[in-house]
Protein backbone atom coordinates (compact mmCIF):
# COMPACT_ATOMS: atom_id res chain seq x y z
CA UNK A 1 0.00 0.00 0.00
CA UNK A 2 1.16 3.52 -0.76
CA UNK A 3 1.63 6.23 1.83
CA UNK A 4 -0.30 9.49 1.68
CA UNK A 5 -3.63 7.80 1.51
CA UNK A 6 -6.44 7.45 3.93
CA UNK A 7 -9.34 5.31 4.98
CA UNK A 8 -12.36 6.86 6.64
CA UNK A 9 -14.38 4.27 8.47
CA UNK A 10 -17.97 4.31 9.41
CA UNK A 11 -18.45 2.72 12.81
CA UNK A 12 -21.81 1.08 13.47
CA UNK A 13 -22.35 -1.80 11.09
CA UNK A 14 -18.85 -1.54 9.66
CA UNK A 15 -16.36 -1.79 12.52
CA UNK A 16 -18.80 -3.22 15.04
CA UNK A 17 -22.31 -4.57 15.30
CA UNK A 18 -23.85 -2.53 18.07
CA UNK A 19 -27.50 -3.09 17.22
CA UNK A 20 -28.28 -5.18 20.30
CA UNK A 21 -26.80 -2.64 22.71
CA UNK A 22 -28.72 0.19 21.05
CA UNK A 23 -31.91 -1.85 21.35
CA UNK A 24 -31.41 -2.56 25.05
CA UNK A 25 -30.51 1.04 25.78
CA UNK A 26 -33.56 2.41 23.96
CA UNK A 27 -35.92 -0.18 25.44
CA UNK A 28 -34.85 0.44 29.02
CA UNK A 29 -34.56 4.20 28.73
CA UNK A 30 -38.03 4.53 27.27
CA UNK A 31 -39.41 2.12 29.88
CA UNK A 32 -38.10 4.50 32.52
CA UNK A 33 -40.23 7.15 30.83
CA UNK A 34 -43.26 4.88 30.96
CA UNK A 35 -43.21 4.16 27.23
CA UNK A 36 -42.95 0.67 25.75
CA UNK A 37 -40.93 0.43 22.55
CA UNK A 38 -41.20 -2.73 20.46
CA UNK A 39 -38.25 -4.26 18.71
CA UNK A 40 -39.99 -3.56 15.42
CA UNK A 41 -40.23 0.13 16.30
CA UNK A 42 -36.57 0.13 17.22
CA UNK A 43 -35.51 -1.50 13.97
CA UNK A 44 -37.46 1.00 11.90
CA UNK A 45 -35.58 3.82 13.60
CA UNK A 46 -32.11 2.29 13.74
CA UNK A 47 -29.47 4.51 12.18
CA UNK A 48 -31.49 7.69 12.57
CA UNK A 49 -30.62 10.58 14.81
CA UNK A 50 -32.05 10.72 18.31
CA UNK A 51 -33.74 14.04 17.68
CA UNK A 52 -35.59 12.42 14.80
CA UNK A 53 -36.51 9.24 16.65
CA UNK A 54 -37.75 10.64 19.94
CA UNK A 55 -40.44 13.04 18.72
CA UNK A 56 -42.14 10.12 17.00
CA UNK A 57 -42.05 8.00 20.14
CA UNK A 58 -42.91 10.76 22.58
CA UNK A 59 -45.46 12.72 20.64
CA UNK A 60 -45.67 16.30 21.86
CA UNK A 61 -42.60 17.02 23.95
CA UNK A 62 -40.08 19.68 24.79
CA UNK A 63 -36.54 19.95 23.42
CA UNK A 64 -35.28 19.69 26.98
CA UNK A 65 -37.02 16.38 27.55
CA UNK A 66 -35.81 15.01 24.22
CA UNK A 67 -32.24 15.97 25.07
CA UNK A 68 -32.49 14.48 28.55
CA UNK A 69 -33.83 11.15 27.29
CA UNK A 70 -31.31 11.02 24.44
CA UNK A 71 -28.46 11.64 26.85
CA UNK A 72 -29.75 8.93 29.19
CA UNK A 73 -30.00 6.44 26.34
CA UNK A 74 -26.48 7.17 25.11
CA UNK A 75 -25.05 6.90 28.63
CA UNK A 76 -26.70 3.51 29.08
CA UNK A 77 -25.40 2.43 25.67
CA UNK A 78 -21.84 3.36 26.69
CA UNK A 79 -22.26 1.53 29.99
CA UNK A 80 -23.32 -1.59 28.09
CA UNK A 81 -20.21 -1.28 25.94
CA UNK A 82 -17.98 -0.82 28.98
CA UNK A 83 -19.61 -3.66 30.91
CA UNK A 84 -19.99 -6.25 28.18
CA UNK A 85 -17.23 -5.23 25.81
CA UNK A 86 -17.64 -5.39 22.07
CA UNK A 87 -15.77 -7.20 19.35
CA UNK A 88 -14.84 -5.95 15.91
CA UNK A 89 -16.76 -7.53 13.07
CA UNK A 90 -15.01 -10.34 11.19
CA UNK A 91 -12.16 -9.06 9.05
CA UNK A 92 -12.03 -5.63 10.67
CA UNK A 93 -8.77 -6.10 12.57
CA UNK A 94 -6.93 -7.18 9.45
CA UNK A 95 -8.29 -4.38 7.29
CA UNK A 96 -7.61 -1.68 9.87
CA UNK A 97 -4.15 -2.94 10.77
CA UNK A 98 -2.96 -3.21 7.18
CA UNK A 99 -3.41 0.46 6.18
CA UNK A 100 -2.00 1.59 9.51
CA UNK A 101 1.13 -0.48 8.94
CA UNK A 102 1.47 1.09 5.49
CA UNK A 103 1.33 4.62 6.91
CA UNK A 104 -2.13 5.51 5.77
CA UNK A 105 -4.21 7.94 7.82
CA UNK A 106 -7.30 6.39 9.31
CA UNK A 107 -10.26 8.06 10.94
CA UNK A 108 -13.73 7.27 12.06
CA UNK A 109 -16.45 9.25 10.33
CA UNK A 110 -19.61 8.80 12.31
CA UNK A 111 -22.47 10.94 13.52
CA UNK A 112 -22.44 9.04 16.80
CA UNK A 113 -21.64 11.11 19.90
CA UNK A 114 -17.92 11.47 20.38
CA UNK A 115 -18.17 9.83 23.80
CA UNK A 116 -19.62 6.74 22.11
CA UNK A 117 -16.75 6.58 19.64
CA UNK A 118 -14.22 6.87 22.44
CA UNK A 119 -15.96 4.20 24.51
CA UNK A 120 -16.03 1.82 21.57
CA UNK A 121 -12.38 2.37 20.66
CA UNK A 122 -11.45 1.81 24.28
CA UNK A 123 -13.49 -1.38 24.44
CA UNK A 124 -11.99 -2.65 21.22
CA UNK A 125 -8.40 -1.98 22.21
CA UNK A 126 -7.25 -4.04 25.17
CA UNK A 127 -5.92 -6.58 25.53
CA UNK A 128 -5.86 -8.19 22.12
CA UNK A 129 -5.15 -5.32 19.79
CA UNK A 130 -3.89 -1.76 19.67
CA UNK A 131 -7.06 -0.82 17.87
CA UNK A 132 -7.27 2.70 19.25
CA UNK A 133 -3.74 3.51 18.11
CA UNK A 134 -4.59 2.67 14.53
CA UNK A 135 -6.83 5.73 14.21
CA UNK A 136 -5.82 9.35 14.06
CA UNK A 137 -6.47 10.90 17.48
CA UNK A 138 -9.35 13.36 17.66
CA UNK A 139 -10.18 12.79 14.02
CA UNK A 140 -13.84 12.14 14.45
CA UNK A 141 -16.99 13.59 13.08
CA UNK A 142 -19.28 14.50 15.90
CA UNK A 143 -22.91 14.90 16.67
CA UNK A 144 -22.63 18.57 15.87
CA UNK A 145 -22.67 17.67 12.21
CA UNK A 146 -26.20 17.18 11.03
CA UNK A 147 -25.50 14.64 8.31
CA UNK A 148 -22.93 11.94 8.24
CA UNK A 149 -21.93 12.69 4.67
CA UNK A 150 -21.11 16.31 5.47
CA UNK A 151 -18.24 15.31 7.73
CA UNK A 152 -16.19 13.57 5.11
CA UNK A 153 -15.18 16.63 3.08
CA UNK A 154 -14.15 18.33 6.31
CA UNK A 155 -11.98 15.43 7.33
CA UNK A 156 -10.46 15.09 3.92
CA UNK A 157 -9.67 18.76 3.46
CA UNK A 158 -8.35 19.09 7.00
CA UNK A 159 -5.71 16.50 6.39
CA UNK A 160 -5.13 17.29 2.71
CA UNK A 161 -5.34 13.70 1.76
CA UNK A 162 -4.30 12.56 -1.66
CA UNK A 163 -6.93 9.94 -1.96
CA UNK A 164 -9.26 7.99 0.23
CA UNK A 165 -11.43 5.02 0.53
CA UNK A 166 -14.71 5.34 2.30
CA UNK A 167 -16.49 2.57 4.05
CA UNK A 168 -20.11 3.13 4.60
CA UNK A 169 -23.30 1.56 5.76
CA UNK A 170 -26.60 1.81 3.88
CA UNK A 171 -27.50 4.95 5.77
CA UNK A 172 -24.73 6.98 4.24
CA UNK A 173 -24.69 8.90 1.00
CA UNK A 174 -21.36 9.37 -0.66
CA UNK A 175 -20.32 12.73 -2.01
CA UNK A 176 -18.29 12.45 -5.15
CA UNK A 177 -14.72 13.64 -5.08
CA UNK A 178 -15.46 16.56 -7.41
CA UNK A 179 -18.11 17.78 -5.00
CA UNK A 180 -15.68 17.89 -2.12
CA UNK A 181 -13.92 20.97 -3.40
CA UNK B 1 -12.46 9.15 -3.86
CA UNK B 2 -13.41 5.52 -3.88
CA UNK B 3 -15.83 3.73 -1.66
CA UNK B 4 -16.35 0.27 -0.31
CA UNK B 5 -19.75 -0.70 1.00
CA UNK B 6 -20.16 -3.28 3.74
CA UNK B 7 -23.64 -4.64 3.51
CA UNK B 8 -24.85 -7.71 5.30
CA UNK B 9 -28.56 -7.34 4.61
CA UNK B 10 -28.68 -7.03 0.84
CA UNK B 11 -29.74 -3.38 0.71
CA UNK B 12 -28.41 -1.29 -2.17
CA UNK B 13 -25.29 0.76 -1.54
CA UNK B 14 -23.98 3.43 -3.89
CA UNK B 15 -20.40 2.26 -3.54
CA UNK B 16 -17.71 1.31 -6.03
CA UNK B 17 -17.75 -2.20 -4.65
CA UNK B 18 -19.99 -3.84 -2.09
CA UNK B 19 -19.07 -6.78 0.08
CA UNK B 20 -21.16 -8.70 2.56
CA UNK B 21 -18.28 -8.87 5.01
CA UNK B 22 -14.77 -7.51 5.31
CA UNK B 23 -13.66 -11.12 5.47
CA UNK B 24 -14.59 -11.46 1.81
CA UNK B 25 -12.42 -8.64 0.49
CA UNK B 26 -9.68 -9.62 -1.89
CA UNK B 27 -6.26 -8.81 -0.41
CA UNK B 28 -5.57 -6.15 -3.03
CA UNK B 29 -8.96 -4.44 -2.93
CA UNK B 30 -7.65 -1.15 -1.62
CA UNK B 31 -4.84 -0.88 -4.13
CA UNK B 32 -6.99 -1.90 -7.06
CA UNK B 33 -9.61 0.69 -6.26
CA UNK B 34 -7.14 3.51 -5.82
CA UNK B 35 -5.24 2.56 -8.95
CA UNK B 36 -8.46 2.48 -10.94
CA UNK B 37 -8.52 -1.24 -11.48
CA UNK B 38 -11.43 -3.60 -11.05
CA UNK B 39 -12.40 -4.94 -7.67
CA UNK B 40 -14.91 -7.71 -7.64
CA UNK B 41 -17.71 -7.54 -5.15
CA UNK B 42 -18.71 -10.63 -3.22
Amino acid sequence: MSAGRAVLWDMDGTLIDSEEFHWIAWRDTMANEGITITHKQFLSSFGQRNDSILPRWLGASTPERIERIANAKEEQYRELIRTNGISPLPGVVHWVRQPHAAGWLQAIASAAPRANIKAILQALSPPRTSFKAWFRPRMYATESLSLKCTCWPLLVSAYRLNDALLWKTPSLVLKERDALG
Amino acid sequence: MKSVGVNRNGAHLPADVVFQSLELLDPNTFEMLLEGGPANAK
